[in-house]
């Protein structure tokens, strides 16, 4: 049955990432199918995902406000098990809050918002960032052996999906534009194929007849392109028949 | 679409003007290259990025429907600013 779960979860990230245009959604259901994964067994967990690219831009999400606190707590400290997770990738476990002394300011802060146990498992994405799984809990010795293996697990499966969508929602492109490009280019393709069917003509031709046609209205290519497809055909507009 | 020039003197030097005033318009819109491109491609343009950016430092001729499409891009996105 592992198997069969281990698939589902793969369609279940798939479809995470199909279905959500913003990064930050894509982090967000990543965390809420963790938390929703750990939390089976009645006490509750907290799960929060946490990107750093190039060192400096950093996306987190949250499966609730609780996890959105324990994180920022950790970024106003700038050091806390989740960045030293993240940054050296290795799991850290905290066991006992109040024992751990090891990031020690940072563990006074979440104790008091009642958080007794850490697990903090890194992610592998590519060299450009990093990424680590994070949960919380209110017990303390909330992560036996059996749980990290299923975190860790966790984190391995997320890392495949996480690489792409690290790809498609990449920081120095515009993502937006993008897909207005690509949707603006089918369009002007479409339009390109019809005329040039209909005219029998080059593909210079059609995209020279749209730019005349746009240039004469004072209007977008892309909108002289729609109408040509919504149309079927490109009619004479003002000023321009014969190509 | 790295076209070598095949046409006569003074469509020559009707190109070369024109690509100037493409590369001016571009400097002083300061946009991003990678903007333009991307625009451009998604009004049918050919030529890569690179070749593009050749153009617009007035090292390389482009195709007269690809310059059409460069001078349209810039256009448009002018429109864009000014929404």
């Amino acid at each position: 049955m592992a198997h069969n779960d281990a698939l589902t979860t793969a369609d279940e990230y798939q479809d995470l990432l199909l279905n959500t245009p913003e990064f930050s959604k894509f982090l967000l259901g990543l965390a809420t199918i963790s938390a929703s994964q750990l939390g089976g067994d009645g006490a509750p967990v907290e799960c929060t995902v946490t990107v750093e690219r190039d060192g400096a831009l950093s996306t987190f999400a949250y499966s609730s406000e609780e996890g959105r606190r324990l994180d920022e707590t950790q970024y106003a400290f700038g050091t806390g098990p989740c960045l030293t997770a993240l940054r050296e990738q290795h799991t850290v476990l905290i066991e006992d809050l109040q024992l751990d002394q090891r990031w020690a300011p940072y563990t006074y802060a979440v104790a008091k918002l009642g958080v007794r146990s850490v697990l903090a498992v890194p992610i592998h994405t590519d060299p450009l960032s990093q990424a680590a799984l994070n949960c919380y809990a209110h017990t303390v010795h909330a992560f036996g052996p059996d749980t990290v293996k299923l975190v860790e697990d966790q984190a391995a499966s997320m890392s495949r999906i996480l690489r792409l969508a690290l790809r498609l929602h990449a920081p120095d492109v515009f993502p937006e534009d993008l897909r207005a490009a690509l949707k603006s280019r089918a369009v002007v393709d479409a339009a390109v194929a019809l005329v040039m069917l209909q005219a029998r003509g080059s593909r210079d031709g059609a995209l020279e007849l749209l730019q005349a046609a746009a240039k004469s209205g004072n209007r977008r290519i892309q909108e002289i392109a729609q109408e040509i497809v919504a149309r079927g055909s490109f009619s004479t507009g003002p000023g321009r028949g014969e190509i | 679409m790295n076209a070598e020039w095949t046409g006569g003197p003074d469509q020559l030097i009707e190109a070369d003007e024109q690509r100037h005033g493409a590369a001016r318009q571009f400097q002083d819109a300061g946009l991003p290259l990678l903007k333009l491109w991307t625009y451009y491609y998604g009004i049918g343009g050919d030529v890569d990025e690179l070749s593009l950016d050749a153009y617009l430092n007035e090292a390389l001729h482009l195709p007269a429907a690809q310059v059409g499409l460069v001078t349209t891009a810039l256009t448009e996105l002018t429109w864009d600013d000014a929404e």
